[in-house]
Protein backbone atom coordinates (compact mmCIF):
# COMPACT_ATOMS: atom_id res chain seq x y z
CA UNK A 1 0.00 0.00 0.00
CA UNK A 2 1.43 3.32 -1.07
CA UNK A 3 1.73 5.24 2.12
CA UNK A 4 2.38 9.19 2.31
CA UNK A 5 6.11 8.47 2.58
CA UNK A 6 6.24 6.49 -0.72
CA UNK A 7 4.83 9.70 -2.14
CA UNK A 8 7.22 11.86 -1.01
CA UNK A 9 9.73 9.50 -1.68
CA UNK A 10 8.66 9.56 -5.51
CA UNK A 11 8.59 13.38 -5.52
CA UNK A 12 12.08 13.93 -4.25
CA UNK A 13 13.32 11.19 -7.15
CA UNK A 14 11.48 13.26 -9.35
CA UNK A 15 12.76 16.61 -8.31
CA UNK A 16 16.34 14.77 -7.93
CA UNK A 17 16.18 13.48 -11.89
CA UNK A 18 15.56 16.96 -12.83
CA UNK A 19 18.26 19.06 -10.84
CA UNK A 20 20.63 16.11 -11.91
CA UNK A 21 19.30 16.74 -15.62
CA UNK A 22 22.21 18.54 -16.99
CA UNK A 23 24.53 19.07 -14.57
CA UNK A 24 27.52 17.37 -16.18
CA UNK A 25 27.06 19.66 -19.12
CA UNK A 26 26.47 22.73 -16.29
CA UNK A 27 29.73 21.68 -14.83
CA UNK A 28 32.11 21.87 -17.97
CA UNK A 29 30.09 25.00 -18.78
CA UNK A 30 31.31 26.64 -15.78
CA UNK A 31 34.68 24.93 -15.21
CA UNK A 32 35.33 26.08 -19.41
CA UNK A 33 34.83 29.44 -17.89
CA UNK A 34 36.60 29.37 -14.88
CA UNK A 35 37.10 32.39 -12.99
CA UNK A 36 34.40 34.90 -15.35
CA UNK A 37 31.81 33.10 -13.21
CA UNK A 38 28.08 32.55 -14.98
CA UNK A 39 26.21 33.40 -11.71
CA UNK A 40 22.90 32.45 -12.59
CA UNK A 41 23.99 29.14 -13.74
CA UNK A 42 26.15 28.32 -10.50
CA UNK A 43 23.62 29.10 -8.39
CA UNK A 44 20.60 27.50 -10.69
CA UNK A 45 22.88 24.40 -9.84
CA UNK A 46 23.60 25.32 -5.91
CA UNK A 47 19.87 25.68 -5.54
CA UNK A 48 18.96 22.48 -7.13
CA UNK A 49 21.81 20.44 -5.00
CA UNK A 50 20.71 22.49 -2.00
CA UNK A 51 16.91 21.56 -1.83
CA UNK A 52 17.96 17.71 -2.12
CA UNK A 53 20.30 18.31 0.89
CA UNK A 54 17.28 19.36 2.52
CA UNK A 55 14.76 17.01 1.21
CA UNK A 56 16.93 14.28 1.77
CA UNK A 57 17.99 14.90 5.38
CA UNK A 58 13.98 15.16 5.79
CA UNK A 59 13.39 11.62 4.06
CA UNK A 60 16.49 9.70 5.77
CA UNK A 61 17.85 9.49 2.94
CA UNK A 62 21.72 9.98 4.54
CA UNK A 63 23.91 9.15 2.30
CA UNK A 64 22.21 10.98 -1.03
CA UNK A 65 21.99 13.99 2.23
CA UNK A 66 25.71 13.92 2.97
CA UNK A 67 27.17 13.99 -0.85
CA UNK A 68 24.60 16.37 -1.44
CA UNK A 69 25.88 18.62 1.62
CA UNK A 70 29.55 18.22 0.69
CA UNK A 71 28.97 19.26 -3.31
CA UNK A 72 27.06 21.98 -2.47
CA UNK A 73 30.17 23.85 -0.07
CA UNK A 74 32.10 23.48 -3.22
CA UNK A 75 29.56 24.90 -5.39
CA UNK A 76 28.64 27.99 -2.46
CA UNK A 77 32.11 28.97 -2.54
CA UNK A 78 32.36 28.96 -6.21
CA UNK A 79 29.31 31.24 -6.48
CA UNK A 80 30.79 33.32 -3.79
CA UNK A 81 33.85 33.73 -5.91
CA UNK A 82 35.83 32.08 -3.21
CA UNK A 83 37.85 29.47 -5.51
CA UNK A 84 38.26 29.11 -9.44
CA UNK A 85 36.35 25.92 -10.60
CA UNK A 86 39.35 24.39 -12.37
CA UNK A 87 39.26 20.92 -12.99
CA UNK A 88 40.43 20.01 -9.51
CA UNK A 89 37.82 21.48 -8.13
CA UNK A 90 34.63 20.46 -10.80
CA UNK A 91 36.28 16.77 -11.32
CA UNK A 92 35.25 15.40 -7.61
CA UNK A 93 31.86 17.83 -8.32
CA UNK A 94 30.92 15.66 -11.47
CA UNK A 95 32.00 12.27 -9.77
CA UNK A 96 29.63 13.36 -7.42
CA UNK A 97 26.90 14.17 -9.46
CA UNK A 98 27.30 11.06 -11.26
CA UNK A 99 27.17 8.69 -7.78
CA UNK A 100 23.92 10.98 -6.51
CA UNK A 101 22.23 10.12 -9.99
CA UNK A 102 22.84 6.49 -9.39
CA UNK A 103 21.49 6.40 -5.83
CA UNK A 104 18.58 7.97 -7.07
CA UNK A 105 17.95 5.57 -9.13
CA UNK A 106 18.06 2.72 -6.63
CA UNK A 107 16.90 5.09 -3.95
CA UNK A 108 15.20 1.70 -1.61
CA UNK A 109 19.29 0.89 -1.18
CA UNK A 110 20.47 4.70 -1.33
CA UNK A 111 21.42 4.46 2.28
CA UNK A 112 23.65 1.35 1.78
CA UNK A 113 26.12 3.42 -0.24
CA UNK A 114 29.81 4.01 0.92
CA UNK A 115 30.05 7.90 -0.08
CA UNK A 116 32.67 8.43 1.97
CA UNK A 117 35.68 8.45 -1.00
CA UNK A 118 33.80 11.43 -3.07
CA UNK A 119 33.11 13.16 0.59
CA UNK A 120 36.87 13.16 1.26
CA UNK A 121 37.78 13.97 -2.57
CA UNK A 122 35.45 16.95 -2.19
CA UNK A 123 36.71 17.78 0.68
CA UNK A 124 40.36 17.65 -0.43
CA UNK A 125 39.39 19.96 -3.54
CA UNK A 126 38.32 23.02 -1.16
CA UNK A 127 41.14 22.08 1.57
CA UNK A 128 43.88 22.27 -1.71
CA UNK A 129 42.20 25.81 -2.37
CA UNK A 130 40.88 27.88 0.08
CA UNK A 131 42.07 28.82 4.05
CA UNK A 132 40.40 26.80 6.89
CA UNK A 133 38.73 30.35 8.02
CA UNK A 134 37.03 30.12 4.60
CA UNK A 135 35.78 27.09 5.26
CA UNK A 136 35.04 27.01 8.73
CA UNK A 137 32.22 30.36 7.83
CA UNK A 138 30.34 27.38 5.41
CA UNK A 139 28.68 25.44 8.49
CA UNK A 140 28.51 28.84 10.46
CA UNK A 141 25.31 31.37 10.18
CA UNK A 142 24.20 34.43 11.33
CA UNK A 143 21.13 36.57 12.46
CA UNK A 144 20.75 39.89 11.17
CA UNK A 145 18.77 43.15 12.92
CA UNK A 146 17.70 46.16 12.20
CA UNK A 147 20.00 48.93 14.30
CA UNK A 148 16.64 48.84 16.88
CA UNK A 149 17.75 45.30 17.40
CA UNK A 150 14.33 43.37 16.11
CA UNK A 151 15.47 40.56 13.29
CA UNK A 152 16.01 41.48 9.81
CA UNK A 153 17.37 38.01 8.88
CA UNK A 154 17.47 34.71 10.28
CA UNK A 155 20.25 32.32 9.72
CA UNK A 156 22.10 33.87 7.01
CA UNK A 157 25.16 32.12 6.19
CA UNK A 158 28.08 33.38 7.31
CA UNK A 159 30.49 33.27 3.89
CA UNK A 160 27.72 34.74 1.75
CA UNK A 161 28.31 38.20 4.00
CA UNK A 162 32.18 37.54 4.22
CA UNK A 163 32.79 36.56 0.45
CA UNK A 164 31.52 40.06 -0.02
CA UNK A 165 33.55 41.79 2.25
CA UNK A 166 36.37 40.36 1.23
CA UNK A 167 35.28 42.26 -2.43
CA UNK A 168 35.10 45.65 -0.72
CA UNK A 169 31.38 45.48 -0.67
CA UNK A 170 29.29 46.96 2.86
CA UNK A 171 26.51 45.03 3.66
CA UNK A 172 23.37 47.15 4.56
CA UNK A 173 19.47 45.75 5.26
CA UNK A 174 17.05 48.05 3.00
CA UNK A 175 13.48 48.57 3.74
CA UNK A 176 11.42 49.30 0.80
CA UNK A 177 7.81 50.44 0.80
CA UNK A 178 6.58 49.02 -2.97
CA UNK A 179 4.52 52.07 -3.11
CA UNK A 180 5.78 55.11 -1.20
CA UNK A 181 9.29 54.51 -2.66
CA UNK A 182 8.69 52.60 -5.80
CA UNK A 183 5.02 53.22 -7.24
CA UNK A 184 5.09 57.23 -6.15
CA UNK A 185 8.19 57.52 -8.02
CA UNK A 186 6.72 56.50 -11.44
CA UNK A 187 8.55 52.65 -11.37
CA UNK A 188 7.58 49.19 -11.26
CA UNK A 189 8.96 46.60 -8.83
CA UNK A 190 10.75 45.18 -11.86
CA UNK A 191 12.71 48.48 -12.61
CA UNK A 192 13.46 49.00 -9.49
CA UNK A 193 15.19 46.00 -8.68
CA UNK A 194 16.87 46.01 -12.12
CA UNK A 195 18.13 49.21 -11.08
CA UNK A 196 19.67 48.05 -7.26
CA UNK A 197 21.65 45.48 -9.27
CA UNK A 198 23.47 48.00 -11.08
CA UNK A 199 25.15 49.30 -7.79
CA UNK A 200 25.18 46.28 -5.62
CA UNK A 201 23.91 42.09 -4.86
CA UNK A 202 21.04 40.90 -3.62
CA UNK A 203 21.77 39.05 -0.84
CA UNK A 204 18.70 38.25 0.46
CA UNK A 205 15.19 39.79 0.46
CA UNK A 206 11.77 38.86 1.32
CA UNK A 207 8.32 40.65 1.13
CA UNK A 208 6.34 41.07 4.47
CA UNK A 209 2.71 39.95 3.93
CA UNK A 210 1.24 40.03 7.42
CA UNK A 211 -1.34 42.67 7.91
CA UNK A 212 -2.38 42.70 3.81
CA UNK A 213 -6.19 42.16 3.54
CA UNK A 214 -7.97 39.80 1.69
CA UNK A 215 -9.96 40.03 -1.78
CA UNK A 216 -12.37 41.60 0.23
CA UNK A 217 -10.89 44.95 0.64
CA UNK A 218 -9.52 47.36 -1.02
CA UNK A 219 -5.98 46.74 -1.97
CA UNK A 220 -3.00 48.19 0.35
CA UNK A 221 -1.43 50.99 -0.22
CA UNK A 222 1.86 49.93 1.59
CA UNK A 223 4.21 47.13 0.72
CA UNK A 224 7.25 46.05 2.61
CA UNK A 225 10.12 44.43 0.69
CA UNK A 226 13.40 43.71 3.09
CA UNK A 227 16.52 43.41 1.21
CA UNK A 228 19.95 42.08 2.33
CA UNK A 229 22.23 44.31 -0.06
CA UNK A 230 25.99 43.94 -0.49
CA UNK A 231 27.49 47.02 -2.62
CA UNK A 232 30.72 49.02 -2.66
CA UNK A 233 29.45 52.11 -2.45
CA UNK A 234 28.14 53.85 1.44
CA UNK A 235 25.16 53.92 2.57
CA UNK A 236 24.30 57.80 1.29
CA UNK A 237 25.39 57.06 -2.04
CA UNK A 238 23.52 53.86 -2.28
CA UNK A 239 20.34 55.55 -0.77
CA UNK A 240 20.44 58.72 -3.87
CA UNK A 241 21.54 55.79 -6.46
CA UNK A 242 18.69 53.52 -6.06
CA UNK A 243 16.01 56.49 -4.62
CA UNK A 244 15.45 55.33 -1.61
CA UNK A 245 15.69 57.85 1.75
CA UNK A 246 18.84 56.86 3.88
CA UNK A 247 16.96 56.88 6.68
CA UNK A 248 15.29 52.68 5.68
CA UNK A 249 19.27 51.82 4.37
CA UNK A 250 20.85 50.21 7.55
CA UNK A 251 24.23 48.95 8.51
CA UNK A 252 23.41 46.18 9.71
CA UNK A 253 23.58 44.31 13.83
CA UNK A 254 24.83 40.84 14.26
CA UNK A 255 22.97 40.23 17.67
CA UNK A 256 24.70 37.15 18.22
CA UNK A 257 28.31 37.79 19.37
CA UNK A 258 29.71 34.46 17.45
CA UNK A 259 28.49 35.85 14.17
CA UNK A 260 29.66 39.33 14.74
CA UNK A 261 32.96 38.85 15.60
CA UNK A 262 34.25 36.51 13.10
CA UNK A 263 32.27 38.68 10.59
CA UNK A 264 33.99 41.54 11.86
CA UNK A 265 37.56 40.66 11.93
CA UNK A 266 37.36 39.53 8.85
CA UNK A 267 36.20 42.87 7.55
CA UNK A 268 39.15 44.30 8.10
CA UNK A 269 41.26 41.59 6.58
CA UNK A 270 39.61 42.43 3.04
CA UNK A 271 41.76 42.07 0.29
CA UNK A 272 40.89 41.49 -2.90
CA UNK A 273 38.39 43.72 -4.83
CA UNK A 274 36.70 42.76 -8.08
CA UNK A 275 33.65 43.90 -9.59
CA UNK A 276 30.69 42.12 -8.26
CA UNK A 277 27.83 41.16 -11.16
CA UNK A 278 24.44 41.55 -9.78
CA UNK A 279 22.41 38.36 -9.50
CA UNK A 280 19.00 38.45 -9.75
CA UNK A 281 18.81 34.60 -8.73
CA UNK A 282 19.75 34.57 -4.80
CA UNK A 283 19.33 31.78 -3.04
CA UNK B 1 -9.91 42.82 -18.81
CA UNK B 2 -9.86 39.10 -18.37
CA UNK B 3 -10.00 36.01 -20.12
CA UNK B 4 -11.41 32.80 -18.03
CA UNK B 5 -11.39 28.99 -19.63
CA UNK B 6 -12.15 25.76 -16.85
CA UNK B 7 -9.23 23.53 -17.35
CA UNK B 8 -9.93 20.17 -15.10
CA UNK B 9 -10.26 21.53 -11.63
CA UNK B 10 -8.15 24.74 -11.95
CA UNK B 11 -10.03 28.02 -13.30
CA UNK B 12 -7.35 29.51 -15.69
CA UNK B 13 -7.71 33.34 -15.36
CA UNK B 14 -5.74 35.43 -18.20
CA UNK B 15 -5.75 39.10 -17.40
CA UNK B 16 -4.33 41.24 -20.60
CA UNK B 17 -2.08 43.94 -20.94
CA UNK B 18 -0.85 45.60 -18.50
CA UNK B 19 -1.68 44.78 -14.55
CA UNK B 20 -1.42 48.05 -12.64
CA UNK B 21 -2.87 50.51 -10.96
CA UNK B 22 -5.21 51.85 -14.05
CA UNK B 23 -7.00 48.32 -13.72
CA UNK B 24 -5.91 46.30 -10.66
CA UNK B 25 -8.95 47.19 -8.81
CA UNK B 26 -11.10 45.94 -11.43
CA UNK B 27 -9.03 42.54 -11.30
CA UNK B 28 -9.01 41.90 -7.67
CA UNK B 29 -13.06 42.47 -7.99
CA UNK B 30 -12.92 40.03 -10.90
CA UNK B 31 -11.37 37.45 -9.05
CA UNK B 32 -13.25 37.98 -5.57
CA UNK B 33 -16.72 38.05 -8.09
CA UNK B 34 -15.29 34.10 -8.95
CA UNK B 35 -13.95 32.86 -5.76
CA UNK B 36 -17.66 33.88 -4.67
CA UNK B 37 -19.30 31.89 -7.24
CA UNK B 38 -17.22 28.84 -5.83
CA UNK B 39 -14.14 28.67 -7.72
CA UNK B 40 -11.41 27.98 -5.16
CA UNK B 41 -8.40 26.36 -7.29
CA UNK B 42 -7.55 29.70 -9.59
CA UNK B 43 -4.48 29.69 -12.36
CA UNK B 44 -3.35 33.23 -12.74
CA UNK B 45 -1.78 32.80 -16.53
CA UNK B 46 0.28 36.03 -17.40
CA UNK B 47 1.50 35.36 -20.79
CA UNK B 48 -0.81 38.32 -21.69
CA UNK B 49 0.93 40.68 -19.62
CA UNK B 50 3.72 42.87 -20.04
CA UNK B 51 3.91 45.43 -17.21
CA UNK B 52 3.20 45.04 -13.21
CA UNK B 53 2.96 47.58 -10.95
CA UNK B 54 3.03 47.15 -6.95
CA UNK B 55 -0.52 47.57 -7.28
CA UNK B 56 -0.55 44.88 -9.87
CA UNK B 57 2.00 42.65 -7.82
CA UNK B 58 -0.67 42.79 -4.79
CA UNK B 59 -3.72 41.00 -5.99
CA UNK B 60 -1.64 38.12 -6.15
CA UNK B 61 -0.84 38.20 -2.36
CA UNK B 62 -4.31 39.18 -1.35
CA UNK B 63 -6.13 36.15 -3.87
CA UNK B 64 -3.63 33.92 -2.24
CA UNK B 65 -4.67 35.31 1.13
CA UNK B 66 -8.25 34.69 -0.19
CA UNK B 67 -7.75 31.14 -1.75
CA UNK B 68 -5.62 30.02 1.43
CA UNK B 69 -8.03 30.49 3.76
CA UNK B 70 -11.11 29.24 2.03
CA UNK B 71 -8.86 25.99 1.80
CA UNK B 72 -8.15 26.67 -2.59
CA UNK B 73 -4.96 27.71 -3.85
CA UNK B 74 -3.54 30.13 -5.91
CA UNK B 75 -0.90 29.12 -9.31
CA UNK B 76 0.69 32.02 -11.21
CA UNK B 77 2.30 30.43 -14.65
CA UNK B 78 4.62 32.62 -16.54
CA UNK B 79 7.54 32.26 -18.82
CA UNK B 80 8.80 35.65 -18.65
CA UNK B 81 11.85 35.30 -16.43
CA UNK B 82 11.75 38.96 -14.96
CA UNK B 83 8.58 37.83 -13.71
CA UNK B 84 9.68 34.69 -12.28
CA UNK B 85 12.32 36.22 -10.52
CA UNK B 86 10.64 39.49 -9.09
CA UNK B 87 7.99 36.53 -7.49
CA UNK B 88 11.71 34.98 -6.25
CA UNK B 89 12.62 38.05 -4.69
CA UNK B 90 10.03 38.93 -3.10
CA UNK B 91 9.58 34.90 -1.87
CA UNK B 92 6.42 34.76 -3.14
CA UNK B 93 6.54 31.69 -4.87
CA UNK B 94 7.07 30.13 -1.00
CA UNK B 95 3.50 31.31 -0.66
CA UNK B 96 1.62 30.02 -3.72
CA UNK B 97 3.07 27.91 -6.58
CA UNK B 98 4.43 30.03 -9.79
CA UNK B 99 5.33 28.19 -12.98
CA UNK B 100 6.35 27.85 -16.24
CA UNK B 101 3.94 26.95 -19.07
CA UNK B 102 5.45 23.67 -19.89
CA UNK B 103 5.50 22.60 -16.19
CA UNK B 104 2.08 23.36 -15.67
CA UNK B 105 1.38 21.05 -18.82
CA UNK B 106 3.00 18.47 -16.82
CA UNK B 107 2.02 18.79 -14.01
CA UNK B 108 -1.69 18.39 -15.34
CA UNK B 109 -0.90 15.74 -16.79
CA UNK B 110 0.02 13.20 -14.09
Amino acid sequence: MANENDELILSFVEEANEVLADVENDFLTIEEAGANINKELVNKIFRGIHSLKGSSGFLGLKSIGTLAHEMENVLNLIRNEEIVPNSRIVDPLLKGADVLRSMVGNIESSNEVDVTEQVEQLKASLAAETSEETRELLDREVDIAFPNGSLAFVMVTEIDLVSRQRQGCNIFIIEVDLFADVHNKKRTPLEFLKNSYQHGELIQSYMSTAGIGDLTSDLPDSLNFVILFASKLDQKELGKKIEIPIKQVHPPLFPGSNGSVAIRSIRSGAKRCSSIEACPWHC
Amino acid sequence: MIQTQKINDTLMVSPQGQLDASCAEEFRQDLLELVQSGENDITIDLKDVDIMDSKGLSVFIVCHKTLAEKGGKLTVVTDNEDFRGLFHVMRLDEQFTVCGSEELVAGSSK
